[in-house]
């Protein structure tokens, strides 16, 4: 195998396993926001920008397998 | 008829590029993804020179498009709003009723910076998507390099070859004129430098909002260098009965600031790379999707479109709430 295609593999492995995590975070936290909305549609307002903060974090975990990819991917390492 | 000359006009536009650019210029163009922007030339500015890219060209367009959207919405002002008046009230009533409900009445205040990153952000995002930016630039020839190290390329013709035949490519059909295409017009969101700009701001302008509002010792004091506990630990230690759990809760706390440290610096990375990489990932499947086949771009086109929207209101509404946080006073909560 060249340098190249192990090079690619790692980035897809980096990103593809990477976001598993967050993918199931997420569903879990929209999950229970969207419940909460549901039965408490007055605090739709809050609960939606506490969501928005909890997606952020979550989200960066998989930002950060991209960044990963990307520094394979692209030879920046 | 006349409804649909516009969407005419876009398709055209949409499609032309793609079907003369196989049959002209260079015979093996590579249209490129490169995480870097391409130069476009260089301004010479005493003994200083500035490379002027075309991510950073999309900057000064869109800033010029902000001004003049601000300017035409502004220029008749009715009290009942019609045109491009009611997208800018629709535009800053949501914001404003978001900052109300966020951070009551300090929502003001934060409102002008929230709301130029979110214009910002929203029309670089769009305007890399109009339809034949991407394509139109000019090539960047390299004898010895066709592709530089580090892109990965797409090879323009043989794509084409596969839908409109092998004449499609040219009449050479050799890559003796292999070349990069570089486009003239990149959306600004897809150079990390912009991105990096952007998060530098907001972070740093929610460091200042919190020292503002809380004074610089105290929002030191209050949120990084908690040795609050341990002042309390030698006052009870100089008093005779020192109560080694206020130490205890001393080092938590002081772990505590550097963890926050911490996330403020990852603060800035994530706020960089969230922006980048939804837009840039966007771009990339945009151009592979193009070069599978001519209709398969258009799902992922109004996919782009709605990412775009939902980055800029993210990345804004992201400062929104660590501008407030920033400026809640540490245990406020406990006492109401």
């Amino acid at each position: 195998m060249t340098d190249t295609g192990l090079r690619l593999i790692a980035a897809a492995i980096a990103i593809g396993f990477g976001t598993i995590g967050p993918g199931i975070g997420l569903g879990l936290l929209v999950n229970a926001a969207l419940g909460a909305m549901g039965r408490n549609p007055e605090a739709a307002g809050q609960v939606q920008i506490n969501m928005f903060i909890g997606i952020a974090f979550t989200e960066a975990l998989g930002i950060f397998a991209l960044v990963v990819s990307l520094l394979i991917g692209f030879k920046i390492f | 008829m006349k409804r649909w000359l516009p969407a005419l006009v876009i398709l055209a536009i949409l499609f032309v590029p793609g079907f003369i650019l196989p049959r002209f210029g260079a015979d093996a163009v590579t249209a490129s993804v490169a995480v870097q922007p391409e130069v476009l030339f260089e301004l010479e500015l005493g003994s200083f020179t500035l490379p002027v890219s075309n991510t950073l060209l999309t900057t000064w367009i869109v800033t010029i498009l902000i001004l003049l959207f601000a300017f035409f919405a502004t220029r008749k002002m009715e009290l009942v709003p019609s045109g491009l008046q009611n997208v800018m009230e629709l535009i800053v009533e949501m914001w404003d009723g978001l900052g109300q409900s966020v951070a009551g009445a300090r929502g003001r205040k934060f409102l002008p910076i929230v709301l130029t990153i979110f214009i910002f952000v929203l029309f670089s995002n769009w305007l890399g998507l109009v339809p034949g930016f991407g394509p139109v630039g000019y090539i960047v020839v390299d004898e010895k390099h066709p592709a530089p190290e580090g892109i990965v390329t797409f090879d323009l013709p043989h794509a084409w070859e596969e839908f409109l035949g092998p004449k499609a490519s040219g009449e050479h059909g050799t890559s003796e004129h292999a070349g990069v295409l570089a486009p003239f017009v990149r959306s600004p969101s897809t150079d990390i430098n912009t991105t990096l700009a952007l998060a530098l701001i907001s972070v740093i302008m929610t460091q200042i909002f919190g020292m503002q509002a809380l004074g610089v010792v105290k929002y030191w004091f209050a949120r990084f260098l908690m040795i609050g506990k341990f002042i309390e630990f030698f006052k009870t230690l100089f008093k005779g009965k020192p109560n080694f759990g206020l130490l205890v809760f001393g080092f938590l706390d002081l772990f505590m600031g550097i963890l926050e440290f911490i996330s403020e610096v990852s603060k800035i990375l994530s706020f960089t790379f969230r922006l980048f990489g939804n837009i840039f990932a966007g771009e990339v499947v945009l151009l592979i999707m193009a070069f599978l086949f001519f209709a398969l771009p258009f799902p992922f086109y109004a996919l782009e479109i709605f990412v775009g929207f939902i980055q800029a209101f993210v990345f804004a509404i992201l400062t929104l709430v660590f501008m407030t946080i920033a400026t809640t006073a540490h245990g406020a909560e406990e006492h109401h």
